[in-house]
């Protein structure tokens, strides 16, 4: 078990580094010099050359891409070429806003759709299992910028419940901070409690069927546990899923930070491609790429707890 | 004989089927006293596993009991409602399936499901809820059956599976067992022991069974009566000495041959020509008729009724 655990840790940082490479890569590859955008239109050639060479920019790619990897193990982002500022503290001030939307939006996401999904599951033929197939199609097919524009329209505007934009820290005010996020966590979870829905349905539809259900029902146990038995085997794939989706939930929530005026990674990220703010983009993605790989990792240890047959294999 | 603990009256049960309802059992009609051991024999689709789980109320949302009643106890259970049902289900009645495999929840451990079986029907505490399941371990042969609580079903061979599930069916102590093909999935050796097992805990426990097979042989060493199922209906019933050594109907006796004598010589293995009758499309008069080599006009016309000589019943125009 531990072993394993082991390896699954190491294959994550490999795959971080090649990310890292791929993203570092992509970077580059992309027209203009940052020193053009910092030191302005009218910069001499000799300027340029300075203000590469300060920064680093003109050794040899791979030796770059080991200095700044060797540098982000150990924490340190480095400096932004525009503010002068700090990668790292940049993203440490941004990422408490994504991230409280973002995790607002995934507990609602597998609260109600793993809720749905299982009611769903019970009466295959019923009328909720054809309601819930009609709203995930729906669910899915609504964009969550378009759900959030609409959620300002009504719910902000015209029936003045919730702040139409903008965003409060909880250290301001609990009531407030959800109160800001609330719709922008609605409109980011719509999609994700539509795909988590619709899996936890067919899993546990067919863990319903399974030859341990009856058995079950054979030897009188009341049918609220034998659903939560089927669950328990049900559940794997809904969790990986619900991993991708905590991944993808951050792609989004930059849209929809814009959406809702919200000062998140968004705000930097964009400036950062503007700019070709070459450090804090790579800072940012690479975070990304990281809370990516953690997640299915925590996704695989939360199954290996769920199935003892994977606990005692290794 | 004594009065019946299980009475099965005239049982029908039908899927629904693109065209309107499909009989599959068509009339089932028979008994068994408590502690008796009865065999139901019959080719797959027979209807012996149908009518089982329509006794038990599992029949799911595509078949359901049309008619008949099903008198356990002097109970109609065809009229009970489902928290009834709940209540009978693994105290009174329990039942065990074919494939241990698949039978037992995969994430959780034997102990938690047996004591789950407990606790359904008792109010114990959760350390008497234990002690009861490993006396019911012990009983079915689990040796360190206080150790083996704790783990999970694959880490149990199938015999010893087939030994928890019959387990958890006797750990409220029922009245009734009902054994659906509980070895076909096993190892022939394991086969005898599980055929054994179910032996020595009606002795012990004095528990009436019903053991489905479509082994004739295997059912014959421990039942009291066979009853043997084709085409939806009991074709032949009797003392499983009579069946075994004197069959009357012709569909029991090739049903007989077909299983090879483990004694005897080694001759052609036998079959019965034919298949049986496809639901939906079952012949007027006898559904075995089509494969009979005995049949004669009137069993082609006409469904001859269950006639009763001495300790048997038999459905057929011309026995032997």
């Amino acid at each position: 078990m531990f072993r394993l655990l082991a390896g699954r840790f190491f294959a994550s940082l490999g795959t971080l580094f090649f990310v890292g490479l791929v993203l570092f890569a992509l970077t580059r590859a992309g027209p203009g010099s940052p020193a053009r955008i910092v030191l302005g239109a009218d910069a001499t050639s000799q300027q340029i050359t300075q203000f590469e060479h300060a920064n680093g920019l003109d050794r040899p790619f791979l030796e770059q891409y080991a200095a700044w990897l060797f540098d982000v193990l150990r924490g340190d982002f480095g400096k932004s070429f525009v503010t002068g500022r700090d990668v790292a503290g940049e993203i440490a001030g941004a990422l408490p806003v994504t991230l409280s939307v973002v995790l607002l939006a995934f507990v609602i996401a597998i609260v109600v759709g793993i809720g749905i999904g299982s009611l769903a599951a019970l009466r295959p033929g019923g009328p909720f299992a054809s309601v819930t197939r009609l709203g995930v199609v729906l669910g899915l097919s609504i964009p969550a910028f378009w759900l959030g524009i609409v959620l300002i329209r009504f719910i902000a505007v015209e029936l003045r419940w919730l702040p139409p934009g903008g965003y409060v820290p909880p250290s301001s005010g609990l009531i407030a901070h959800l109160q800001t996020i609330a719709m922008p966590a609605v409109s980011l979870a719509v999609y994700y409690i539509a795909v988590l829905a619709r899996m936890t349905q067919a899993s546990l539809q067919d863990a319903l069927r399974g030859d341990y259900v009856r058995t079950a029902r054979a030897m009188g146990l009341s049918s609220p546990r034998i659903v939560f038995y089927a669950l328990l085997n049900a559940l794997p794939p809904v969790i990986n899923l619900a991993a991708l989706s905590f991944g993808y939930m951050f792609g989004w929530a930059l849209i929809i930070e814009q959406v809702f005026n919200i000062p998140g990674l968004s705000r930097a990220l964009l400036n950062a491609i503007s700019q070709r703010d070459f450090l804090l983009l790579q800072g940012i993605v690479f975070l990304f790429t990281a809370i990516f790989v953690l997640a299915n990792l925590g996704a695989d240890l939360v199954n290996r707890v769920l199935d003892p047959r994977q606990r005692s294999s290794a | 004989m004594s009065a019946p603990l299980l009475r099965i009256e005239e049982l029908r049960v039908a899927f629904r089927g693109t065209g309107g309802l499909i009989e599959a059992v068509r009339g089932v009609d028979f008994g068994v006293a408590p502690g008796e051991v009865v065999g139901i024999v019959g080719e797959s689709g027979s209807g012996k596993s149908l009518s089982m789980l329509a006794v038990m109320r599992l029949l799911g949302a595509t078949a359901r009991a049309t008619g008949g009643r099903v008198i356990f106890d002097g109970e109609d259970l065809l009229a009970a409602t489902e928290a009834r049902m709940r209540e009978i289900r693994g105290r009174d009645i329990a039942m065990v399936f074919q494939d241990p495999q698949s039978s037992l929840n995969p994430a959780l451990t034997i102990g938690r499901q047996v004591t789950d079986v407990v606790r359904a029907h008792r109010r114990v505490s959760a350390s008497e809820a234990r002690r009861i399941a490993v006396e019911a371990l012990e009983r079915v042969g689990i040796s360190e059956a206080g150790r083996r609580l704790d783990a999970y079903p694959h880490e149990f061979s199938g015999g010893m599976r087939q030994r928890a599930l019959i387990a958890m069916a006797i750990a409220c102590r029922p009245r009734l067992l009902i054994a659906d093909e509980p070895t076909t999935a096993l190892d022939v050796t394991v086969q005898a022991q599980i055929v054994e097992l179910i032996a020595e805990l009606r002795r012990d426990l004095g528990l009436a069974v019903i053991f489905i097979s479509h082994n004739l042989h295997l059912v014959a060493e421990i039942v009291d009566r066979v009853v043997v199922m084709y085409g939806g209906k009991v074709v032949e019933d009797g003392p499983a000495a009579d069946i075994e050594l004197a069959a009357r109907h012709p569909y029991t006796r090739l049903l007989r041959a077909c299983v090879p004598s483990l004694h005897g010589p080694l001759g052609p293995l036998a079959a019965i020509e034919g298949a049986p009758p496809r639901l939906g499309r079952m012949p007027a008069g006898c559904p075995f008729a089509p494969r009979c080599p005995q049949a004669a006009d009137a069993c082609e016309r006409e469904m001859p009724p269950l006639a009763t000589d001495g300790a048997r019943r038999i459905a057929c125009w011309r026995p032997q």
